[in-house]
């Protein structure tokens, strides 16, 4: 009896001793500390937002967060959970955001299919910035947002793009679809990614989809779809035309805007959810994202942005 | 029909150096444990391979480190039985003495396994497996098999280490059928010298790699050559020794002067005789009668074993201790009844014709 | 119920399943017999799946063996396109990925064979080959079976690299993992129990039957 309590007490010292690491990475001033000007939402980041927001709750965060805050915070820390198609528009808003309103930031970015089924299942996120407005409703109707308060922040754009070293003529459109070089066509998946749908969509509606089905590949978000592509192992795909435009895919395709009568509108909302821990920060987020410095840089990403203030 | 061996071998921490002749006469390899017996037959059946040397049977050269040749083990046509029989657990008794003929025809394969297991006593276990067998019935099987191939030579290691002592009987007798019919060489290793003895004409012994001694067994048992070597066959009394006047021998450790029969041109180091050749009588025998090398002798401890008992005896005096003795004698049982409860002194006679000198 | 993701799966773990066992066995033969002072680095290069996450095998696949890199090109030029998106490439992926699992446990079954059986089966004539085949295949089967279940349920299991380089084709790379990881993501729970019951269910029929008919074989032939 008395080996096993010894073992015990060393294995909970090692425990200890890795988890620390583990506590102190989390802590917000590290992750602020990044040394390049614009913050690359990481998959280290991604990951740790869900520890940092883990060990908040189990309250020791509260003791790190009072020890490592520097003096002047008074905004707290924003967990955002953000559409695929926002990555690095996001990331301008954020870092701006922050100039602006001395509020921390944690980006995390996926599919909003994928967020809609962990905030559902409790994933404690502040705010929700979906490319599918749908799925803010939903959380309304299903109480884990409050009535009405979805916030149509943004209209996506879908486009064929293809790579600088294929030889294929966007200007086509759809047609060079039927090139027999094009093997493969990455779109996002149908099933949860509101891109994909759109995608699948205009396929259809152009009727270019019984031709081409047989080759699509798809992404489980939108960027693992622009990555397919980029990296070639798909031909041509189709895209939010926010990433197209993002400084990692500028200057490596070129792009055709696929004709709006092709799709439904990709009517993008961001909702503050019921669980957030910051819901002050939260709504001072969505309120700069209606200003004219988030709207514009929005428009620069290729959004579309709502004739006023819409609401539901 | 010879087998000529003369390698060497340096490990880590062992030097191996051995040079001998075998023919079809078995040869017995003896030696302590660690002497370099197993790895002398390792390499002769090729499954190590020497540093430098020659290996060559029947004429045909298994090893020349200086030409480069080195045959395969499956190629050598050398049967290895090992201590623990290592017979192939998933196949029949029939499949095993089988294993190596595989080159032949179904008939004669059948044929020539079958004259095997007939040879071995064993035709009735044919089917069955070894773990179902005995110790005694798994060694002849290994021996059968091992036959089977018709090898050039055989190597035994210590095959019958593993058995029981009553099973031993009947498989040395086996074996000793066996050898009579087989035209090839034989090498045995063991450290039984009794067994050793038995089975093989010719002895080789090891000591720390190297060859001690090299012979006919009653050459190497009458007149082994060194101190070692009497050890290792058995000899338990030992003595430093001078030369004495008129050709006698002075033994140091016994503090008695002997006669030797045995011709002596330098001063012997040690004198030497078996416990067997040593004889005690009752004291009944008047010194006037006492032959030449014959003492009084004091029991210092005895040591019983089922048949026979080892006296360790003190000559000239008293023991202070049982452990203040001289020489051990072994007596058979009959014999020490008669004069156990009789009062010492006793008499010792360490016959000259039986004591041996060795050089070193 | 997606059949044609399960066939799909069972169609990759029982192919993966059957490289291994011809491609392990040499392997594994190798590990366990040689004696090259350098082996320990063959042994930690197969080792290294286990300790490494399946991302880094699909970003090398991916972004490795893409057309825009020389690996990728050659194999373009072989094979007509590259390796991700294939079930090609799903299985060259779960062959690497697997290969411990396999080689492991076939490399300890040859190590349980007494080395002087081995030895007693050169002495009788018999070539390496053929001591391979007719003393150390037979007496290390328990060895090899456990190495290519555990390489099919590992590859039954397989998510990490197929999300990453498989592209979610029906019928070519959606296998049962992602589409249950799928159903799950569109909100459609119940399909996604309904085959996440049906895979555990069959995956612990395929072990107990194998493990249970193994435990023989292990019993049999145990040293003394």
């Amino acid at each position: 009896m008395r080996r096993n309590k010894k073992i015990f007490r060393v294995l909970a010292l090692a425990g200890l001793v890795f988890a620390t690491p583990g506590l102190v990475l989390s802590a917000p001033n590290v992750s602020a500390v990044t040394p390049s000007g614009a913050r690359n939402p990481s998959y280290f980041q991604r990951a740790e937002g869900g520890i940092a927001l883990f060990a908040r709750n189990q309250g020791l965060f509260s003791l790190t967060a009072i020890s490592l805050q520097a003096p002047q915070k008074t905004c707290g820390t924003v967990t955002v959970a953000a559409a695929s198609d926002l990555a690095d528009a996001m990331n301008e808003i954020v870092t701006n955001f922050e100039k602006a309103t001395g509020c921390n930031v944690r980006v995390s970015v996926g599919s909003s299919g994928n967020f809609l089924t962990q905030i559902e299942n409790g994933a404690p996120f502040d705010l929700f910035f979906s490319a599918d407005i749908e799925y803010p409703k939903k959380l309304e109707r299903d109480g884990l947002a409050a009535p009405g308060s979805t916030y149509l922040y943004a209209v996506g754009k879908i486009v064929l793009w293809v790579g600088n070293d294929s030889g294929l003529d966007v200007g086509k459109g759809f047609g060079a679809l039927r090139d027999p070089s094009v093997r493969k066509i990455a779109i996002a998946n149908p099933l949860h990614a509101p891109y994909g749908r759109a995608a699948q969509e205009a396929l259809r509606k152009s009727g270019m989809y019984e031709e081409v089905k047989d080759r699509l590949v798809l992404g489980e978000n939108i960027s693992q779809t622009a990555q397919f592509v980029e990296s070639g192992n798909a031909q041509a795909g189709i895209l939010a035309l926010s990433l197209a435009l993002a400084p990692s895919l500028k200057q490596k395709g070129r792009y055709w805007a696929i004709p709006e009568n092709l799709y439904a509108p990709l009517e993008q909302g961001a909702v503050v959810l019921r669980g957030a821990q910051n819901p002050r920060g939260a709504r001072l987020l969505i309120e700069y994202i209606k200003s004219p410095g988030a709207t514009s840089l929005l428009e620069r990403y290729g959004f579309s942005l709502p004739r006023g203030e819409k609401r539901r | 029909m010879s087998i000529e061996v003369a390698i060497e071998k340096k490990t880590a921490d062992f030097h191996l150096a051995v040079e001998f002749t075998a023919d079809s006469i078995p040869m017995g390899l003896l030696g302590p444990s660690g002497s370099g017996k197993s790895m002398t037959l390792r390499a002769i059946a090729g499954l190590e391979t020497p540093d430098s040397g020659r290996i060559v049977l029947h004429g045909r050269v298994l090893f020349d480190s200086s030409r480069r040749i080195n045959v395969p083990a499956r190629a050598r046509r050398v049967g290895l039985l090992f201590q623990n029989y290592a017979l192939f657990p998933h196949l029949t008794v029939a499949e095993n003495v089988a294993f190596g003929l595989r080159k032949l025809k179904g008939d004669d394969r059948a044929r020539r396994a079958n004259r095997q297991l007939t040879a071995m006593h064993i035709d009735h276990l044919a089917s069955r497996y070894p773990a179902t067998l005995s110790g005694g019935e798994q060694q002849r099987v290994a021996l059968a098999r091992a036959m089977a191939v018709e090898p050039s030579a055989l190597l035994l290691d210590e095959p019958f280490s593993a058995l029981d002592t009553h099973l031993r009987g009947a498989l040395e007798r086996q074996l000793r059928e066996t050898l009579q019919s087989y035209k090839g060489s034989t090498l045995f290793v063991s450290h039984n010298l009794e067994e050793a003895y038995r089975i093989c004409g010719e002895l080789v012994v090891l000591s720390d790699g190297r060859v001690a001694a090299h012979g006919s067994k009653e050459e190497i048992f009458r007149h082994p050559p060194t101190l070692e070597v009497a050890r290792l066959t058995g000899c338990k009394n030992f003595s430093r020794s001078l030369r004495a006047a008129d050709g006698r021998v002075e033994a140091l450790d016994w503090g008695s002067s002997l006669r030797v029969t045995q011709p002596f041109a330098q001063t012997p180091a040690h004198v030497a005789i078996r416990a067997h050749h040593v004889r005690v009588r009752p004291s009944e025998i008047a010194s006037a009668e006492r032959g030449e090398n014959t003492f009084p002798c004091w029991l210092a401890a005895i040591t019983e074993t089922p048949f026979r008992v080892t006296l360790d005896l003190r000559i000239g005096g008293p023991p202070s201790s049982p452990g203040d003795f001289h020489v051990q004698a072994e007596v058979f049982k009959p014999e020490w009844d008669s004069f156990r409860n009789l009062p010492q002194p006793w008499t010792v006679e360490l016959s000259a014709d039986r004591l041996f000198l060795l050089p070193d | 119920m997606n059949w044609q993701a399960i066939r799909l799966s069972l169609e990759l773990a029982g192919s993966v399943a059957g490289i291994l066992l011809v491609a392990g066995l040499p392997i594994a033969y190798w590990v366990t017999f040689s004696r090259w002072r350098w082996k320990f680095l063959v042994e930690a290069i197969v080792a290294l799946p286990l300790v490494l996450p399946p991302t880094v095998l699909g970003y090398y696949i991916l972004a490795g063996l893409g057309p825009r890199n020389l690996p990728g090109k050659i194999w373009q030029s072989w094979f007509g396109q590259p390796l991700p998106f294939t079930f090609g490439g799903l299985l060259v992926a779960s062959v690497l990925y697997s290969l411990p699992f396999a080689v492991q446990p076939i490399s300890a079954g040859f190590e349980s064979v007494d080395r002087r059986l081995i030895e007693a089966s050169w002495t009788l004539g018999a070539s390496p080959l053929a001591t391979f085949f007719r003393v150390i295949l037979p007496l290390s089967t328990a060895g090899v079976v456990t190495g290519m279940v555990l390489s099919f349920a590992h590859t039954i299991g397989e998510f990490g690299v197929v999300l990453m380089v498989g592209g979610n084709i029906p019928g070519v790379t959606r296998t049962v993992s992602i589409d249950i990881y799928d159903q799950v993501q569109a909100g459609n729970y119940d399909a996604a129990n309904r085959t996440a019951l049906l895979l555990l269910f069959f995956s612990f029929l395929v072990l107990s039957i194998v493990y249970g008919m193994n435990r023989r074989a292990l019993s049999l032939w145990r040293k003394p």
